[in-house]
């Protein structure tokens, strides 16, 4: 046990990111829940995929993560370093001599973290600027850190020949606009490992590629995965890729993972009657799926500002149990060693 | 720097622009000469220097381009000095007197004649009175007695145009003298002679002084933009318009636009309080009357010209492209990259300087353009309100003296037209590039 906690990476424990809405500008009138109690650790060198539909919170949940967005409550360490809601305060930053201090010690807390973590986003092309060319692209991070000059070539051209940018005398010189999308999104995955990072978060990394790229792409990063030994946290909304990567599914329904297992144990035995229906969803090559009605979740996922009373996938439950479903909140199963569930069919 | 070398490369291929780059390109050059040729200070001296540099000019004399308009060849000024071309006899009288003879001949060959003929004189002696006597003489030999007997002081100008002695008829001196003497006062109609003049003067000098005279014969023309009414030679504010013009547009344009898209950017990203802070400046300065602020300003504290720079660009900084950037950044702040670069660190100058910015220079750079003339119109606008630099040389300058002058009523046409035509030049030659800038980077009008 105590091996294992030495070797947890990053460690989430009841995560909660609230965004805030207001009436008029100013009155408090609630919040949108995007992630809301999420509890998950990731070891070294493992590879975990979130999956989920829209609207989940699985990009917040990223975002969060990245540090991009300050979480409202709950616990993220990386590596033991605890990384908390903060925010710029202007005007005492501008006036305090000890709060500047602080938050200079902060700033410098926050941007180790961003070092050590790499971000793959969904859109490749949005991604890069389209006013700098590949080794622009590249360097940025590694000037942010302050790697010296004569340093930040030999380091691009490492990694560009890690994602296969090759030769690197083609591509350095290019603009993104240049280059294809699966070019374009080896790109991405090359910007994000270029600082060495231990975690990679990757958002949708493939939805935006063609079909025939998408393969490639995820055995480029399974590669990199296992080659440095990447904690890897893959989100995506289809199962189908889900395979290709890696070892745990977590599946989150309105800002909750309503279930956690290895990808076997999930795929053959979903317990969550939301897991199911996801896998009933994919859709195969298969002429006969014509024919086939497919029995998929009624209604639309739920809304986060006002989400159900007890579990939150009760409303489209076929398995709704009265009376506890719709008043109790779930709280997590284990019905097989390692395979966690939050439904109260499993208590 | 890369990308505005390629986008200089791409103007050429709109001959438009092309046109663009050329008169911009004589502005500046003629700017540079202009610095060059014609320091501040000496600019200054011919500009406001009074009536003492201004002596030799004509008054109010058409440009010599105006000469090829017209099939006459029309008179240009021509001076005659007693130690140039002037020939001097000395007699001594005994006494300590002497008798100076000064003879000052000139060649006209003008088909028009003369606007003013005057005659200075320069003596070493003081508080002496002399008396003088002229005849002029015309190339067919005839002569006229202009004085006899005419008492100068020791520094005297004697404007022989102005004798109302000399004055026969209706015929004006200038032209009486340059006209066939035998015609009669009625005949009106009279062509100049042409060939050798002389002017004789004789006078009774003590001995041993030294005693200098000028003969001013003024043109109808002269230099390449012509003089105003108070002898001012208009080129040298038709030349350092130029530099100033330029400059006031620069600057305006850096100052107000860059300054402008910067703060946009800076307010934008941050976003919450200075976001509302630059949001409420700009709209309470947009209320601000901009032209009666000015007018204050420059009725109860001054005119200089880079007083009313800075306050023009003071407001509008805040001005309404304030809101027209920021909506182009609330969209490009959204943009991935941005949201990349957050994740790899980059801190909020360096995401408002090298990710949000650029990415919207591309809209900023022809609008930049364009706004250099709004500005070098700004200057010419307040000048013909009366808010000119009471200083410096402008073409604004020039066209409101032009105005108060009644140049146009007058006939003096070129005082306003040139500066006017200059600051449609320098508007039309940004507007040129500024549009050609505009469809290279707004791929949209690229079909159109």
């Amino acid at each position: 046990m105590t091996q294992e906690t030495q070797n947890v990476l990053l460690s989430v424990e009841d995560l909660r990111t609230w965004y805030e809405l207001r009436k008029w500008g100013f009155f408090h009138a609630g919040y949108v829940k995007a992630v809301d109690g999420v509890t998950f650790d990731l070891r070294h060198g493992q590879a975990i995929t979130i999956v989920g539909e829209s609207g989940s919170g699985k990009t917040t949940l990223a975002k969060t993560l990245l540090g991009l967005v300050p979480p409202t409550g709950g616990r993220m360490d990386l590596a033991g370093h605890r990384y908390d809601s903060e925010r710029v305060k202007w005007l005492r930053f501008l006036f305090k001599q000890s709060e500047r201090a602080a938050w200079r010690n902060k700033r410098e807390r926050r941007t180790w973290i961003r070092a050590k973590v790499g971000f793959v986003q969904q859109d490749p092309y949005g991604a890069l600027a389209p006013f700098m060319n590949v080794r622009k692209i590249l360097a940025e991070p590694l000037t942010i850190h302050r790697v010296p000059k004569h340093d930040q070539e030999e380091r691009i051209r490492a990694v560009m020949e890690e994602v296969r940018l090759t030769p690197s005398e083609d591509f350095i010189n290019k603009y993104a606009h240049m280059l294809s999308g699966g070019q374009q999104q080896r790109l991405v995955i090359a910007r994000s490992i270029v600082l060495e990072p231990e975690l990679l978060i990757a958002d949708e990394p493939v939805s935006m590629l063609d079909a025939s790229v998408r393969v490639e792409i995820l055995q480029l990063l399974r590669r990199i995965q296992e080659s440095h030994d990447l904690g890897v946290i893959y989100i995506t909304h289809d199962l189908s890729t889900v395979r290709y990567f890696s070892e745990y599914v977590f599946v989150m329904y309105a800002a909750k993972l309503v279930e956690k297992a290895e990808v076997s144990e999930l795929i053959h035995n979903p317990r969550h009657p939301y897991t199911q229906a996801l896998l009933t969803a994919i859709s195969d090559p298969d002429p006969d799926n014509a024919r086939v009605f497919k029995d998929v979740p009624k209604g639309e996922p739920p809304s986060l500002a006002h989400p159900p009373s007890g579990c939150r996938f009760h409303p489209r439950c076929k398995r709704f149990m009265a009376d506890l479903c719709d008043v109790q909140m779930p709280v997590s199963f284990e019905p097989v060693a390692g395979h966690q569930v939050e439904c109260w069919l499993y208590r | 720097m890369k990308s505005v070398l390629r986008t200089l490369k791409t103007l050429r291929q709109y001959p438009s622009a092309i046109a663009g780059l050329a008169i911009v390109g004589f502005l500046v050059g003629v700017s540079i000469y202009t610095m060059i040729a014609i320091p501040y200070s000496e600019a200054i001296r011919l500009w406001r220097g009074g009536a003492g540099v201004w002596d030799e000019n004509p008054r109010n004399a058409a440009p010599v381009w105006y000469d090829l308009l017209t099939r006459d060849s029309l008179s240009r000024t021509i001076k005659v000095t007693s130690q140039g071309e002037g020939e001097k006899t000395i007699t001594p009288l005994g006494d300590g007197m002497v008798r100076l003879q000064v003879t000052l001949p000139f060649d006209f060959s003008y088909d028009t004649f003369p606007s003013e003929i005057t005659l200075y004189s320069q003596a070493t002696y003081e508080d002496t009175r002399t008396k003088f006597s002229l005849t002029w003489v015309r190339p067919s030999g005839t002569e006229t007695v202009l004085v006899t007997d005419r008492s100068m002081r020791s520094s005297d100008g004697y404007y022989i145009s102005q004798d109302a002695q000399l004055q026969t008829g209706r015929v004006a001196p200038q032209i009486g003298l340059f006209s066939d003497w035998s015609l009669s006062p009625g005949d009106t109609d009279r062509v100049p002679e042409k060939g050798r003049y002389e002017l004789i003067l004789e006078t009774v000098i003590p001995e041993g002084y030294e005693f200098e005279t000028k003969l001013l014969v003024y043109g109808q023309i002269h230099g390449f933009a012509g003089t105003d009414n108070v002898r001012r030679d208009i080129s040298v504010a038709m030349l350092w318009g130029a530099p100033l013009a330029l400059m006031f547009g620069l600057l305006g344009a850096v100052g107000a636009n860059v300054t402008t898209f910067v703060l946009a950017g800076i307010g934008t990203w941050l976003g919450g309080f200075v976001d509302a802070l630059f949001q409420r400046l700009t709209q309470l300065n947009m209320l601000l009357p901009l032209l009666p602020i000015l007018i204050m300003i420059g009725q109860f504290y001054s005119r200089s010209l880079w007083l009313m720079l800075g306050v023009v660009i003071v407001l509008s900084v805040f001005s309404a492209s304030m809101l027209t950037y920021r909506a182009m950044f609330l969209q490009a702040k959204e943009a991935p990259y941005i949201e990349a670069a957050q994740a790899y660190g980059a801190s909020n100058t360096r995401i408002i300087f090298k990710y949000l910015l650029p990415r919207i220079v591309p809209v900023l750079l022809p609008q930049f353009v364009l706004v250099i003339p709004a500005f070098v119109f700004l200057e010419a606008s307040l000048a013909v309100l009366g808010l000119g630099d009471p200083l410096l040389p402008t073409w604004g300058k020039l066209i409101s003296d032009a105005r108060s002058a009644d140049a146009l009523y007058m006939g003096h046409y070129y005082w306003m037209i040139q500066p006017a035509v200059a600051l449609m030049l320098t508007g039309f030659g940004f507007a040129l590039i500024g549009y050609a800038l505009d469809r290279i980077f707004n791929p949209r009008l690229r079909t159109m």
